[in-house]
């Protein structure tokens, strides 16, 4: 995932909040964070009697 | 006729009804959530094994966040911890059902949660306590540790659709209007947050007023309408790099209430012209315009059917305000709502099978949902200002937004299921209004 996208090109990210929003210095007060890529699996049966 | 001759019908009666005890006991875990009065299923979830040193607060975070969104759906119920007579030492360990059947848990849900750098691997098993087997197979999720609300939100929805049939809701997120202010200085922001509240983030300023903000069908971008020129323009947002563009709509004074097509590819939206106003179709990659209606009555909010055929829209052709539906294509219109009172905003369920609306009718607005020929309306909620809902993308749970009254009177989201029950209050920081519901993330 990527932190820290702003909408204009100067901005840089002041802070995190929870959750991973980045906060701008500019009027656009938070940005939004890249994709997030999950990666699932299936795991094998469990040894249960 | 001898005795087992005699006890022979008697014993076949009695093996039958063994055999059917037998099958309830046995049969898989299942709830039926479209049924009005469905008991919540009582369900444990012992909090997850942290499977790496430092990982016990994540684990308890995760464990926290799958048992929220379970039981915010009103058909699940957690059993406390304090309940539990039996405890999950490992995730590999054998599940004692017996323990587990003693306090009536009807579904057990076990995980473990890894933390190696910013990288997290959650793992989970879901079991059907009462019959003593898992329900589907064990799943591990990877990603990275800022990602891992989405990942209990995705074995919440895992186990909700296991148990329920229908397909999740939770992994998804809502842009939304978000208002600070006085009513009569109100800021509008558009705004983004998952579905039940958290990580909002502004996707504009305050500087000019937003409204009506629609997801597109795969949740990459937000078309809504702004008076950053002046005048409403509509304009499509790229959501993950905050970015926008002015769409190539038709001239006109005003254009609104805009929604995608089912492919993304076209938007349908209003032209206020002269005083009318019609609804009308731009293919965005050519800048092809389609009118769609002509009438000299307003005709606006439209939304597409599911398989792109439709569009049921609002107009007071009939001299109040009412809904009506057409071909995808234009022609002739059929009103379908005949109930006392005004309604308005409709919105076509992603499953295909009911409309929700706006009801205005003696002084209250209503939330409301009818087949798509107009029949079997249901009011669901009641209050001072009741308006602009939006399908969850399983087709069960309705958002809104809800105003108070008086001069401190806010918006707020709310939302509600199909059936009328589980009203309830979508946490956001300041107001919040017109709600537009996002597919499932991938």
């Amino acid at each position: 995932m990527q932190i820290g996208i702003c909408p204009t090109r100067s901005a840089r990210p002041t802070g995190t909040a929870p959750g991973g929003t980045a906060y701008c210095p500019d009027s656009v007060n938070s940005c939004r964070n890249g994709p997030t890529t999950i990666a699932t699996r299936t795991l094998p049966e469990n040894m249960n009697p | 006729m001898t005795r087992q001759a005699l006890f022979a019908p008697f014993l076949a009666v009695l093996l039958m009804l063994a055999a059917l005890a037998a099958q309830a006991q046995d049969g898989p875990l299942r709830l039926t959530i479209t049924d009005p009065n469905v008991e919540p299923l009582p369900f444990a979830v012992p909090t997850f094994e942290a499977e790496t040193p430092g990982a016990e607060q994540l684990a308890a975070d995760i464990t926290e966040v799958i048992a929220a969104d379970l039981t915010g759906t009103g058909v699940f119920r957690r059993i406390p911890a304090e309940a539990f007579v039996s405890s999950i030492e490992s995730f590999a360990q054998p599940v004692a059902y017996t323990d587990w059947r003693t306090i009536n848990a009807q579904a057990l849900i076990t995980g473990a949660v890894a933390v190696n750098g910013n990288q997290v691997t959650v793992k989970f098993r879901l079991y059907d306590v009462f019959s003593g087997q898992e329900l589907g197979s064990g799943q591990q999720l990877s990603g990275t540790t800022d990602g891992w609300r989405r990942m209990a939100h995705k074995v919440a929805d895992q186990v909700y659709s296991r148990i329920t049939g229908e397909g999740g809701y939770f992994d998804s997120r809502v842009v939304f209007v978000a208002e600070t202010g006085p009513k009569a200085d109100r800021r509008k922001r558009l705004a983004i947050m998952d579905y039940d509240g958290a990580n909002v983030q502004y996707l504009t300023d305050s500087s000019s007023i937003v409204l009506a903000p629609r997801f597109s069908p795969n949740g990459d971008r937000v078309i809504y309408t702004s008076w950053d020129s002046g005048f409403p323009r509509i304009y499509a947002l790229d959501v993950g790099t905050v970015t926008r563009q002015a769409l190539p709509v038709i001239d006109g004074e005003m254009a609104f209430s805009p929604r995608f097509s089912r492919d993304g590819r076209s938007v349908i939206y209003s032209i206020s012209n002269g005083g009318n106003t019609d609804i009308y179709r731009t293919d965005v990659p050519t800048g092809q315009h389609q009118r769609l209606t002509s009438a000299p009555s307003i005709e606006t909010a439209p939304s597409l059917s599911p398989d792109g055929s439709q569009i049921v829209f609002e107009s007071d052709r009939s001299g109040s305000q009412q809904i009506y539906v057409m071909p995808a294509s234009g022609g002739e219109p059929r009103r379908i709502s005949f109930g006392e009172g005004r309604y308005g905003s409709p919105v076509w369920s992603p499953r295909g099978d009911l409309i929700a609306f706006t009801k205005q009718n003696a002084g209250r607005f209503h939330i409301g949902v009818m087949r798509t020929d107009g029949s079997e309306e249901r009011l669901l909620t009641s209050s001072f200002l009741d308006e602009s809902p939006t399908w969850s993308p399983n087709g069960r749970v309705l958002m809104f937004t809800r105003e108070t009254q008086g001069e401190t009177g806010a918006p707020s989201i709310y939302s509600v299921d199909v059936s009328g029950r589980n009203l309830q209050r979508v946490q956001t920081p300041a107001g919040a209004s017109d709600p537009s519901w996002g597919p499932l993330q991938p």
